[in-house]
């Protein structure tokens, strides 16, 4: 018997090592790839946050636009990774006029930035931006992951500049011990995390979504990746998820503190008990139609995290959506792409034709394009007909409205 | 956008013709020398040699194309991911190899005795720690092995290894680390030595201007030296008792591992069994770790682990800036304090951005009202006079 299972191993060594050269050429070499493969212009940033608009592709434009609020954990241009694997680009051609925040690299110079900062400070700027630019009283917004959070959130303290909330794998109840996430936030000091490390390092926060499934992740994926080394596609698409796997932030020390405080270990979101900027958010203020969708399978934000959305809002028009899906499934896999675009688009264009109140068909909006971006603070460049629209509304928050 | 660089390597072809043919000749060696070899002992000696080669080629691979500048970007980083999975991936069909030969030992359709069974399970432990230990050595913190050590040895040794892991953060005194080291193994003189030099250094900086008593001061200066040492002590204790819980897992894995690979052993030898005894280990092993990651020893073995690494940071921090209070560079809590007002500053300037825009915006709308009232005003006029 020896003999045969030495040649078997032999044979399988040499398969590897052959493998292993081919990786020279289609792996080695590659000093990056590809990504945010749908074109986008930035016309707006305020310290290291920016503001992208991607004009829609579909010939009938919906009326009100959408903004993407995404994790600070890993980057937003998973949602954009290639032409065929776009979650942004099926939204543009079904004639989703989008705008996408990028919370950028927070530094150490960040580390105080706060929750507060975050939602109440550069969202409520960029949604009032938005809303200035494009002539509408309220927005849809539509948040994702730790955005989805951020996003609802926001809803409940300024419901009147939300038209429509969309939340994607958003982390509302989190307590629960179905996600390793929920159960390791419990033990850990956040205080002494936060206190010592100043922000907390991009690459802890991977070790720890590394170690979810370690054997998957740190082996049986890379010797999967061998099997089919010889196809480029293959390689490109593994090396643009393996940048973005790794192509993680550190997160803002004082905001991280708050959401392991107050979401993870004592769960004040869906309680009615969470603070921020000196105001209760009470999630029964958030009274706009709301589209939930979640996977089934997402081992980071477990379903029951976001399926409690329609128990605790008042919202009466909330519309629940569950995908045989992991979290990294929702953004890429074909059926992201055939299934959960379409849903996002069709709800977006369903609620955004009818006036909030009277229930009267909105027009239609141009997309006004800008090539400079607006740097806060500054004033616009807008046209005549933005301008005196600007004037007959009284758009923005006044710092007393925070 | 990035730009995507690919460049074809040509050597690589002849490479790849060249270690073909000398794989197969050198399977084809093999295989006739064990031929005539039937003991199974002769039969591992060559896979033990296998398993060397693989290493050893895996190993030179990148010197002979990667030269003395390896390449950087995203390929190269996935590439070194790639050579350290294919390790592992290799050497645990080496071991599913040995366990096939010692399995062989069974005789199909007679029971073994205990004695024998005994010998087997013993011997595949043995096979299995080592297969693990390649994983481990690939994939855990470097560090984390010295910790296991430093933790079952002496209390100096994790002192030394506490300082050597310092010695960047004290570089800006060349010769501080060597002493301290000295300190940690118990050298009394090497206080005195370590005295000397805070002293030169302190004379050289604060010193001729304050005068400030010395022996208090070194005092506190030694406590915080200790402290760190303590701390990192302490550390090493929880690291050791976490990764601990691993080996433990590990080994209940190896059990099921064993089970489900005896249940096989009759079984022809082909690449798929070798791949498919390659998938029941790691999805056992995935579904074993998942289980300790949700228990309640983990998770506060983790919280303990985490609160002792940081403890130990901030006795470094805070022995660090004592450090660098000699020096003209700013200390954390400096740093930490410019933070602090550059952020006052910004949160500031944005509110009253905001405040501003928001009166521009009422001056506006009464503006507008006041022009609507002027109209309205000249009509009315405009009409009494007609009228």
């Amino acid at each position: 018997m020896s003999d045969n299972v030495i040649e078997v191993m032999a044979k399988e060594s040499a398969r590897v090592q052959q493998k292993l050269l081919k990786g020279l050429q289609n792996v080695l070499q590659v000093k990056d790839v590809e990504t945010g493969a749908t074109p986008k212009e930035t016309v707006y940033q305020e310290d290291k946050v920016k503001l992208y608009h991607y004009r829609p592709a579909g010939k009938s434009i919906v009326p009100v636009p959408l903004l993407v609020v995404y994790a600070l954990v890993n980057r937003q241009y998973m949602m954009d990774l290639q032409q065929d694997r776009s979650l942004f680009r099926k939204l543009l051609e079904a004639g989703i006029d989008l705008y996408v925040i990028d919370w950028g690299y927070p530094s150490k110079m960040d580390k105080y930035l706060t929750m507060e900062d975050y939602i109440l400070g550069y969202l409520d700027n960029i949604v009032n931006f938005v809303r200035e630019r494009t002539g509408n009283d309220k927005i849809n917004v539509m948040g994702v992951c730790q955005g989805g959070t951020f996003a609802f959130i926001y809803s409940a303290l300024l419901p009147q500049k939300v038209r429509n909330l969309v939340l994607m794998v958003a982390p509302i109840d989190f307590d629960t011990r179905d996600g390793l996430l929920n159960v390791w936030s419990k033990v850990m000091d956040a205080d002494l995390m936060v206190d010592v490390m100043g922000n907390i390092p991009g690459e802890f926060m991977n070790l720890g979504f590394l170690w979810l499934k370690p054997f998957q992740l740190i082996l049986d994926k890379y010797v999967g990746l061998l099997d089919n080394i010889d196809d480029p596609d293959v390689v490109q698409n593994f090396l643009r998820m393996e940048k973005w796997i790794f192509d993680s932030p550190d997160q803002a020390g004082e905001t991280i503190r708050k959401f392991v405080k107050d979401l993870y270990q004592e769960n004040k979101l869906i309680k009615g008990e969470l603070i921020l900027g000196g105001r209760r958010v009470d999630p029964r203020k958030i009274t706009m139609p709301i589209l939930n969708i979640y996977g089934e399978q997402d081992h980071l934000v477990p379903p029951h995290c976001s399926c409690c959305v329609e128990k605790v809002v008042g919202s009466k028009d909330v519309t629940t959506k569950a995908f045989p899906l992991g979290h990294i499934g929702m953004y890429v896999s074909s059926r992201s792409q055939n299934d959960i675009a379409p849903t996002v688009s069709r709800w977006l264009t369903a609620k955004s034709a009818v006036a909030p109140e009277a229930g009267k068909a909105i027009r239609p909006q141009r997309i006004v394009s800008r090539t400079r971006p607006q740097t806060a603070g500054k004033g616009t460049t807008r046209g005549t007909k933005q301008k005196s629209r600007r004037r007959a509304t009284a758009f923005e928050a006044s710092p007393s409205e925070e | 956008m990035e730009k995507q660089t690919q460049q074809p390597i040509d050597v690589a072809s002849l490479w790849f013709e060249w270690q073909r043919n000398l794989w197969e000749n050198w399977i084809t060696a093999t295989v006739k020398g064990t031929e005539s070899a039937q003991s199974m002992w002769q039969g591992r000696a060559a896979l033990d040699m296998l398993t060397a080669w693989q290493q050893t080629w895996s190993k030179s691979l990148p010197a002979v194309f990667l030269g003395k500048e390896p390449p950087d970007g995203l390929g190269a980083t996935v590439y070194k991911r790639l050579l350290d999975a294919s390790n592992v991936y290799t050497n645990l069909l080496a071991f599913w190899a040995r366990s096939s030969m010692l399995f062989a030992q069974l005789t199909p359709g007679t029971t073994p005795t205990t004695e024998k069974l005994k010998e087997i399970y013993d011997e595949w432990v043995k096979e299995y720690e080592t297969a693990m230990s390649s994983l481990w050595g690939a994939y855990f913190p470097r560090d984390a092995e010295e910790t296991v050590k430093a933790y079952q040895s002496a209390t100096s040794a994790s002192a030394e290894s506490a300082w050597i892991f310092m010695e960047p953060l004290l570089r800006n005194l060349e010769r501080l680390p060597a002493i301290l080291t000295k300190i940690a193994k118990g050298d009394p003189g090497a206080s005195i030595e370590l005295t000397g030099l805070w002293r030169k250094n302190y004379e050289l900086t604060l010193g001729k201007a304050l005068r400030a008593p010395s022996m208090g001061s070194f005092r506190e200066f030694a406590e915080k030296v200790n402290q760190t040492a303590d701390a990192y002590v302490h550390y090493n204790v929880a690291l050791a008792q976490y990764f601990g819980l691993f080996y433990q897992s590990a080994m209940g894995a190896a059990e099921k591992v064993f089970q489900r690979l005896s249940e096989l052993k009759t079984q022809e030898v082909t690449p798929e069994t070798l791949r498919e005894s390659y998938r029941t280990w790691w999805t056992i092993n995935e579904d074993v770790f998942n289980q300790m990651f949700r228990s309640e020893e983990f998770t506060r073995l983790l919280g303990e682990t985490l609160r002792q690494g940081l403890l130990f940071k901030k006795q470094l921090d805070d022995l660090s800036d004592e450090i660098t209070k000699f020096t003209n560079l700013p200390t954390k809590q400096d740093m930490d304090e410019i933070y602090r007002t550059i952020y006052e500053l910004r949160k500031e300037v944005r509110w009253q951005r905001r405040a501003v825009r928001d009166l521009e915006r009422r001056l506006g709308t009464v503006g507008a009202k006041a022009e609507s009232g002027n109209k309205v005003s000249r009509t009315s006029i405009r009409r009494s006079k007609r009228e």
